[in-house]
C-alpha cells in the first residue's frame, strides 16, 4: 500500500525553515503514535543508502506517521554550517547542534496530530539528538537510537585508528598468518605495508593504555578518565530516564559504536534501576554494519522496530 | 504547516503517470526574472547524498541572479517515489524531460540550462534531444563507461562479505551474473537489479551523436598536483563543445570534509551561463 507522502516546512526557534517529508499512517490500521526521524551527521533526510525512506514507509504502511526532515545547513533546509571540519561537525551534533531542529519537529507534529504519542529515532548521531532533545520535551514519550556513538568523534576514529577498528584488523592479520598468500604478497612488495604498521602500533598502544579490558574490569572506572566520552549524551540519557520513559537502543555487530556502547554505556546503566525503571532494551544485530547495508539487516531493523512500537503502543 | 505553493522556493512532488517526482523549485522575483530554466542533473545513491547540499545552494545562489531553477530525484532514488529497483538510466533522463515541461509549464520559461554531475551529467546528454529550448549545458565530470563504474562500485559487496564471512563467496563474475539473471545485488544497502544493470550497459560507453548547436562545457575535476580527465574528445562531439578543467573542490566518494559552497566550482558555472 502508498502512504500518501506530504512535502512540508516548518520553521526552528532560530527562524530557519526546515523542509520536511510526512509520511501519513495508513489509516486503516492507524496507530496514533508518530515518529521523528532524526539524521545521522551530514545526511539529509533520506539517510544512509535511503533506509529512511525504507522504514519511514514500512512504519507508514503499518499505521505510523513519521516524519523526516532535512536539519539546518543539510539538505534542503534553510541556514549553513559554518564549519569544514567534518570531525568538528560530528562531535557538535552529537553534543546538540541540532535539538532546536528536533523540538521543533516535535511542536511541528503535535500541532498535525494533537492526540497522539511521539517517538524520536535517531540514526548514528541523531540518536543522540533524539536523547538531548527528549531530555527536556516530555512530549517525547520514547526515544529509538540506532547506533549513536557514545563517544565524540574524532580524527583518530575518521582515520581508522580508534581501539575497535585496529583491533578488528589484527584479528584479520592474525588469522591470515598460516595462509602463504598474504605472505607471498608481503614479501614481493605487494603488501599492506602502512595499514599493517598502523594497525599494529595503535593496537599496541591501545592495549597498553587499558583500551581491550574487560568491563567487568572497569568497574572503578571514572567517567572523567575517558577523555573522549560524550558526557553530555550520559547526562540527556539520565534526565530523560528520570521519567521513567522507554528507550530502544539498536546496535550492529560490526561497528565501533556498538563496541564502545556496551564498553561505556550498557555495563553501567544495563543492570540499574535507571534501566529498568525506564523500560530500557538493548539488541545486537549479528552480521549487521553501522549503517545496516545488509538487505537482511535492514528487514530485521525494520521488524524489530515495529515490534517495539507495537508493545509501545500497547 | 504545509508547503505554500506561492513561494519562490518550494519542494514538492511532481506526479506524472504512476512516478512521484521530488522537487525543489527556485523561481526568480518578478524584476529580475531572465525567462531562463535550469535542471540541476545531481548524482545518485551515496554521490547525491554528498552532493546534495551543493545544488541547494548553487540553486539559491542563481536564483537571485534571475534563474529558475529546478533541483530534483530521480524516480527510484532521494526522496522520490519508489525503490532503487525502479532506478533506471532512461527513466533518468524520461525524469529531466518531465521536470523541464513541468518547469515551462508553470514559469515563463523561454530557455532550459542543463547543469549534470558524474551521472547525472552522462543523464542531461542523453535528455538534450527531448528538451524544447535547451541553450546549453554545463557538465562535470561525466562517467566514460556507467556499467564498468557499477562493476566498481560492487566492491561495497565484496567489503561487506569480507566483514561478515571473513571471505569471498560470491566474487565480482558471480554478482554480476546474479543481476544479469533478475537477483538484485546489494551495494551498499542499495540494490541493483537487472533492468538498471542493462540500462546502464545500453548507456556504455558514452557515446555522442548530437546536431546540438548550443554551448557544451565538460569540466573536469581534478585534485592538487593529480591529472584530471581529458574530456575534449568528447567535447568535441558537439558543435560548440569545449572542455575544461577546474581544482575538485569537494568529493562525492567519501564525507572528508563539508564544503557546501565550492567557490570555484560555482564560479565556472556562473561563467559559463552568463557567458
Amino acid at each position: 500500500m502508498l502512504c500518501k507522502e506530504e512535502c512540508i516546512e516548518f520553521e526552528n526557534k532560530d527562524g530557519l525553515l526546515l523542509r520536511g517529508i510526512l509520511h501519513h499512517g495508513n489509516e486503516v490500521e492507524h496507530k496514533k503514535v508518530s515518529l521523528i526521524c532524526l539524521n545521522t551527521g551530514l545526511n539529509d533526510m533520506v539517510g544512509w543508502h535511503r533506509l529512511q525512506v525504507k522504514v519511514a514507509r514500512f512504519l507508514a504502511d503499518n499505521g505510523y506517521n513519521v516524519l523526516r526532515f532535512d536539519d539546518v545547513g543539510i539538505g534542503d533546509s534553510d541556514g549553513e554550517l559554518d564549519e569544514e571540519s567534518i570531525v568538528n561537525i560530528f562531535a557538535s551534533i552529537e553534543t546538540g547542534l541540532f535539538i532546536l531542529n528536533a523540538d521543533a519537529a516535535i511542536d511541528f507534529t503535535k500541532k498535525k496530530f494533537p492526540d497522539g504519542k511521539l517517538v524520536h529515532l535517531g540514526f548514528c548521531g541523531g540518536g543522540l539528538t533524539a536523547f538531548h532533545s527528549a531530555a527536556t520535551k516530555r512530549d517525547v514519550a520514547g526515544v529509538i537510537d540506532i547506533g549513536g556513538p557514545v563517544t565524540l568523534s574524532s580524527a583518530e576514529y575518521l582515520d581508522k585508528k580508534d581501539p575497535w577498528e585496529v583491533k578488528k584488523q589484527v584479528e584479520k592479520y592474525k588469522s591470515k598468518l598460516f595462509d602463504p598468500h598474504p605472505w607471498i604478497r608481503f614479501f614481493t612488495g605487494k603488501g599492506e605495508y602502512s595499514n599493517i604498521f598502523k594497525s599494529v602500533t595503535h593496537y599496541v598502544k591501545h592495549k597498553v593504555k587499558g583500551e581491550y579490558k574487560d568491563s567487568l574490569a572497569l568497574e572503578n572506572w571514572n567517567v572523567d578518565e575517558c577523555k573522549n566520552l560524550n558526557k553530555k549524551f550520559f547526562h540527556s540519557f539520565e534526565l530523560y530516564s528520570k521519567s521513567k520513559r522507554p528507550a530502544l537502543f539498536y546496535f550492529a555487530e560490526l561497528d565501533s559504536a556498538t563496541w564502545e556502547f556496551k564498553k561505556y554505556f550498557l555495563w553501567k546503566y544495563q543492570c540499574s534501576k535507571i534501566w529498568s525503571d525506564s523500560v530500557c532494551s538493548f539488541i545486537e544485530i549479528k552480521g549487521a554494519n553501522h549503517i545496516f547495508s545488509g538487505t537482511e539487516s535492514q528487514q530485521r531493523l525494520k521488524y524489530d522496530i515495529l515490534g517495539w512500537l507495537k508493545q509501545f503502543s500497547r | 504547516m504545509t508547503n505554500n505553493p506561492n513561494k519562490k522556493e518550494r519542494h514538492f512532488f511532481l506526479e506524472k503517470e504512476n512516478k512521484r517526482i521530488y522537487c525543489v523549485e527556485y523561481i526568480a522575483d518578478p524584476d529580475r526574472d531572465n525567462k531562463q530554466g535550469i535542471i540541476l542533473c545531481k548524482p545518485t545513491w551515496g554521490e547525491r547524498i554528498r552532493t546534495h547540499r551543493i545544488f541547494t545552494n548553487l540553486a539559491r545562489m542563481l536564483r537571485e541572479e534571475g534563474f529558475n531553477i529546478i533541483s530534483f530525484d530521480y524516480f527510484g532514488d532521494g526522496n522520490s517515489g519508489g525503490d532503487t529497483l525502479d532506478l533506471n538510466f532512461s527513466g533518468m533522463v524520461d525524469d529531466i524531460v518531465e521536470v523541464s515541461k513541468y518547469l515551462s509549464s508553470q514559469h515563463q520559461v523561454e530557455f532550459f540550462s542543463l547543469i549534470g554531475l558524474r551521472i547525472g551529467a552522462n543523464c542531461a546528454i542523453k535528455a538534450e534531444p527531448k528538451i524544447k529550448n535547451l541553450k546549453r549545458m554545463i557538465l562535470f565530470e561525466p562517467i566514460s563507461n556507467p556499467v564498468e563504474d557499477l562493476k566498481v562500485r560492487l566492491r561495497a559487496n565484496l567489503s561487506t562479505q569480507m566483514a561478515v564471512h571473513k571471505k569471498i563467496l560470491k566474487n565480482r563474475t558471480v554478482l554480476i551474473d546474479e543481476i544479469k539473471s533478475g537477483i538484485p545485488v546489494n551495494m551498499d544497502g542499495f540494490l541493483i537489479g537487472k533492468e538498471l544493470w542493462e540500462s546502464f550497459e545500453q548507456a556504455s560507453p558514452l557515446e555522442i551523436e548530437s546536431d546540438f548547436t548550443g554551448p557544451v562545457k565538460i569540466i573536469s575535476l581534478i585534485e592538487k598536483n593529480k591529472k584530471g580527465k581529458d574530456f575534449s574528445k568528447l567535447a568535441a562531439n558537439y558543435e560548440n563543445g569545449s572542455s575544461m578543467v577546474i581544482e575538485k573542490e569537494f568529493i562525492w566518494t567519501d564525507w572528508k570534509y563539508y564544503i557546501p559552497n565550492p567557490p570555484i566550482f560555482f564560479k565556472a558555472v556562473r561563467s559559463e551561463l552568463h557567458h
